[in-house]
Order: structure tokens, then sequence, then C-alpha cells
């Protein structure tokens, strides 16, 4: 089944209920019909292929100071 | 046969309180201008349709009361914040209409008669321009109450019943929903209350349509959400938490635009 990422909606907040399981912003799902599921037209669920990966935190140096 | 309901069903949240206690009277007024546009090539009036309006007028018992009618109303009488208003009719069962309003106060009336109980009168000027709130079409709108209103044990939080209503179909311009916590003794962990939307009835494609902001333990609150875009036909209320005692009674109603 493909995998989509829950991307949170317009405000960024939603989750949703796949066979009764919860799955917040940013997880990933596998969706049996996808053509069917009215979430991936709506823009809940993203492609997680289509996914970039969060690039890594770079460390902040500040002047005069410890990272 | 039409069915009808009786008034005396009728409740009243404003703000993070339930004042049905001390109301006996809600009335709603909802209007559209109207522009005339009548000319010499005309044989009757003409007009064009213009802005929406509505307000909310309400009476019952003065009482000094913690949280009754007069600390509350006088609190929001010149606040810069406008109140959230809830007028759920036959309330108490999930489904059923309410007005969902936000409003602000522009009128308290307090009357002492020598022979009678103290009464007061209370009159609210919707409002759309909700500041952080967004695009909210309407000041006063109707909707659609999607819980009973009833206390909940902080162990039997969950999906509450989906509602098709009032339309049987989806549309397309977002909504308001009118969340009111008038009591809360859930201790432990905060409770995180939600709109969910559905194109099916059993919500087996469940998304979360709006997200009210965590109810911190033991906090009462209020809190007006809009959404944009398109509302599938199906919506409810859900709610889990992470304390671990006590209850919450909490009213949440949802009008689309």
């Amino acid at each position: 089944m493909p995998k989509y990422v829950v991307t949170g909606g317009t405000d960024g907040q939603s989750g949703v209920e796949v066979d009764g399981k919860r799955y917040e912003p940013g997880d990933t799902v596998e969706i049996a019909n996808p053509k069917k599921d009215w979430r991936v037209e709506a823009g809940y669920l993203k492609l997680a292929s289509k996914v970039k990966p969060a690039s890594p935190a770079k460390p902040v140096h500040k002047a005069g100071g410890k990272a | 046969m039409p069915t009808f309901v009786h008034g005396k069903g009728t409740k009243v949240y404003l703000d993070e309180f339930d004042l049905t206690p001390f109301f006996n009277s809600a009335d709603v007024t909802l209007t559209n201008e109207t522009a005339e546009v009548t000319s010499f090539a005309d044989s009757s009036k003409v007009y064009l349709l213009g802005l929406a309006d509505g307000t909310l007028s309400m009476s019952g018992m003065w009482s000094a009361d913690t949280d009754g009618s007069d600390e509350e109303l006088q609190a929001i009488l010149g606040s810069a914040s406008a109140a959230n208003i809830t007028v759920a009719e036959a309330a108490g069962t999930i489904g059923n209409r309410a007005t969902i309003a936000r409003c602000d106060e522009v009128n308290y009336s307090i009357s002492n008669p020598v022979a009678d109980v103290s009464t007061i009168t209370a009159d609210f000027q919707g409002t759309a321009n909700s500041g952080a709130l967004g695009s909210m079409t309407y000041g006063v709108t109707g909707g659609v109450q999607l819980t009973t209103g009833s206390s909940i044990d902080y162990n039997a939080l969950g999906n509450l019943a989906g509602v098709d209503a009032p339309l049987a179909a989806s549309s397309s311009a977002g909504g308001a929903g009118l969340l009111h916590v008038p009591t809360n003794s859930v201790g432990g962990g905060a409770t995180t209350i939600k709109i969910q939307h559905d194109s099916a009835s059993d919500f087996s494609s469940a998304a979360d349509l709006i997200s009210f902001t965590a109810v911190s333990a033991a906090t009462k609150t209020s809190e007006m959400v809009v959404c944009s875009g398109t509302v599938n036909r199906y919506v409810r209320a859900t709610a889990s938490t992470a304390g671990s005692s006590g209850s919450i009674t909490f009213m949440v109603t949802f009008a689309r635009f």
C-alpha cells in the first residue's frame, strides 16, 4: 500500500483517522485506496515519496557565547 | 406534520459561562440590507441585496452570583474582545440547531420593580470583524449542536455522534466552530477538543476540521475558530484528555458559511 504523510491541512494541526487509529501531522500512514480517499485531494495526505525530508537543524552560534 | 420545539428547551452560553439559569428569553434577529435601484424604467421597486447583519436580545433575572448574569454581563459591556454566544434551540440533542454568534454587547439594562423580581435585558450586535479569527463571514449565523452539553468523565471522552445537517451535502465556503467549557474538573492534563469532518457517515476517513486550543486542567474557557474551504457532509466533535481524573462539560457548535 502506498504511504502518505499527514500534512496537517490548512492550519497545520489537522490529524486524520485510518482504520480507527489516529495519525497526527508528520506521521506516515498507509492508505489502501488513495484514489477514493477524499483526504488526498483535500490536501490532508501527501504521498510520502513527494515529501522532502526535513533538513537537519544547524547549530546556532551566538557571538561571544557558546552554541 | 412539522416538528415544533418548545422555547423552554433553549440553552444560552456566553463565553465560558452557561447562563441558561439566568435567562428566560433569547431573541435572534438576522437581516439582510437591500439598496433600492428603482428607476423610471421600472413599474415596481427593484433592490440589490446588500450586507447581512445579526443581533441578539436576551432577558431574564438579575443575580449577583459569582459567574452569574450581572457579573458577566457587566464584564463584557465595552470589552474590546467580542463575546462568543451560543443559543441552542431544543438543547441537549446532537444535531439540533443553534445560533452561533460573535457579538459586542451594546446594551445592558437592569429593572428593579418594587413588587417584582429584579430583571435584566442585554442586547448584542453581531460582528464579522473578528481580528485574529480571520474571515468570519457572518457575526450571527445558524449552525448545529455537536455535543449535548452534559458532563463527561475524563475516561469517557471520545468521538461523539456525527451530524448530517443542515445541508445533507458538503459545502465549500468554510465555517466556524464555537466551544464553551463552563465546568471542568479534569485534573492531571489538558483536554483536546476538535471538530472532524468526513464524506462517510461512519467517519471511517475522518480528518480534523477545527482544532480548538487545548483546554488546560480545571480551566473554563471559550473559543471560536474559523475554517475555510471544503467542509464535508458529516461533522462531529471529538475529545481526548491527558488528564487522569474529573469530568468536563463542553458545548460545541458548528456553522457552515
